[in-house]
């Protein structure tokens, strides 16, 4: 899942695909790179400046019809937790809501329901929309994210989200300190075995960050390793910034596992 | 009674603030000294205070651990665990070496320190705002610097009135987690005179208020 910012001020590439066709051109170029499902968002998750619903769709509404337009086998991913916002983002063409602050609005699952769309199930510890964690405590952050994130599955079930497309994301960083996504990630075996297929958001993430004492622009490699844990343990889909980085580190963990075959056979073998 | 001020930031404990912990060592040496100061008076308890959800005293076979930020206290202790702000005055207590009596008191805004026995030690774990700059926990409010000035006037000034009376309100706005302690505080200290006041510091480096400082009657 490729991360496709239609703001001026994300946290990583800090507007450098801001407009429409900045981020018109970005999509085509991670569908290039190998993206299965772009996910497109017009507000950053750090405080700042109020971004309405009108406002939001101002950003994102050109680039999902856009896309739609350019990629129609593209799967397209809206980033928001307004359920006003991805009905008309829906209306428009796209196919997955990615509710990254977990069920603040209660009408979200409905959305998806009434368009067939997927949904992303997201444990945010319950904070308001573009709030940071303080002193977060969880006697037991895994068994904590776990139990909610089935909680919101069941209930997107309920509602009427196809089976098919509702996927569970841990919420690595929203939240939680550092400490609690490492021991998500460690534990990605928990989520997996809920049986709901488990979405992991971890690219450059301040987690990355402290454990390396690197600024965004150096996270790559962090990002890349955790990339492989939770994939070795059986995370399926990554939200990444740096999408061929990420496909190889996938390729390779999938071969390692076995769940993919050599791209080349032939050393030894001729 | 010896009353002494200190932070409620997690990342004073060094397990908590992993290879970071240097960082912020003069701080926690201050509030060491001042627990030190607090402990001067030799003999009987110690209450540990500080804001917390469920107000209520916490028996004294409970210690600290910060398992739920992640950090696995080591060597591990059985003992039940303190809310982790009274666990920070704890750890500061076993820093000292403290062996004297100990009680370990949770309050919020209501709580009144009716029916709460005096003790000559007071040491009170507390922070201003969490919204002094953009990358603060609660985000820049123009309002939260003053309110922290504020705060540090009165500890200097000793002046157990105006720590006791702050803008609940506006406490809660700027995230202040000492409002409600302090309050209780000044129902716990009544009308006793006050001998001597100290602001030891009071910083912001993560967009916190901390406070360390101490006060005599």
């Amino acid at each position: 899942m490729a991360i496709v910012n239609a703001t001026p001020d994300s946290f990583f590439d800090k507007g450098r695909t801001w407009g429409t066709d900045a981020a018109l051109d970005r999509i085509g170029q991670v569908i290039d790179e190998g993206a299965d499902i772009v996910d497109i968002g017009g507000i950053k998750a750090a405080p700042g400046g109020d971004v309405d619903a009108t406002e939001e769709l101002e950003r994102v509404l050109p680039v999902v019809e856009g896309a739609r337009t350019r990629h129609p086998d593209a799967v397209l991913s809206v980033d928001t937790w307004r359920s006003e916002v991805a009905d008309v983002l829906c209306r428009a063409g796209a196919d997955v809501i990615n509710d990254a602050w977990g069920a603040v609005d209660p009408k979200l699952a409905g959305v998806a329901a009434r368009h067939g769309a997927g949904l992303v199930c997201t444990h945010a510890g319950q904070q308001s929309p573009r709030t940071r964690p303080h002193r977060v405590w969880y006697d037991d952050v895994v068994a904590a994210t776990t139990d909610y994130l089935v909680s919101l599955a069941d209930a997107a079930l309920a509602a009427g989200v196809r089976r098919d497309g509702i996927v569970i994301d841990p919420a690595h960083d929203f939240g939680k300190n550092s400490r609690h996504s490492l021991l998500l990630t460690r534990r990605t075996d928990r989520l997996v075995a809920t049986g709901w297929p488990v979405l992991v958001a971890m690219s450059r993430k301040d987690f990355v960050g402290e454990v390396l004492d690197l600024l965004p622009d150096d996270r790559l490699e962090g990002t890349l390793a955790a990339t492989a844990v939770a994939a070795w343990l059986g995370a399926r889909v990554f939200r990444a910034h740096d999408v061929s980085a990420t496909k190889r580190v996938l390729a390779m963990v999938a071969a390692i596992r076995g769940d993919a075959d050599l791209a080349v056979g032939r050393r030894a073998l001729a | 009674m010896n009353v002494g001020f200190v932070p409620s930031a997690p990342l004073l404990m060094p397990d908590v603030a992993g290879g970071s912990a240097e960082l912020d060592h003069e701080l926690r040496s201050a509030a060491i000294a001042v627990s030190t100061q607090v402990c001067a008076v030799g003999s009987g308890d110690v209450i540990v205070a500080a804001s917390w959800p469920t107000p209520g005293e916490w028996a004294t076979d409970h210690t600290w651990g910060f398992e739920g930020f992640g950090v696995p206290r080591r060597p591990a202790d059985s003992r039940p665990r303190l809310p982790w702000p009274l666990g920070i005055g704890g750890w500061l207590l076993d820093q000292i070496g403290w062996t004297g009596g100990r009680r370990y008191v949770a309050v919020d805004r209501a709580t009144t320190a009716a029916g709460i026995e005096p003790a000559p030690g007071v040491l009170v774990v507390g922070d201003g705002t969490a919204r002094r700059t953009e990358k603060a926990p609660g985000h820049l409010d123009v309002r939260a610097e003053p309110f922290d000035v504020e705060i540090a006037r009165l500890i200097a000034a000793g002046d157990v009135v105006g720590l006791a009376t702050l803008d609940a309100e506006l406490a809660d706005d700027l995230m202040c987690s000492g409002a409600a302690v302090w309050r209780w505080l000044g129902g716990l200290i009544g009308s006793a005179a006050i001998s001597r006041a100290e602001l030891v510091t009071h910083t912001a480096p993560y967009g916190v208020g901390y406070f360390v400082g101490s006060w005599t009657f």
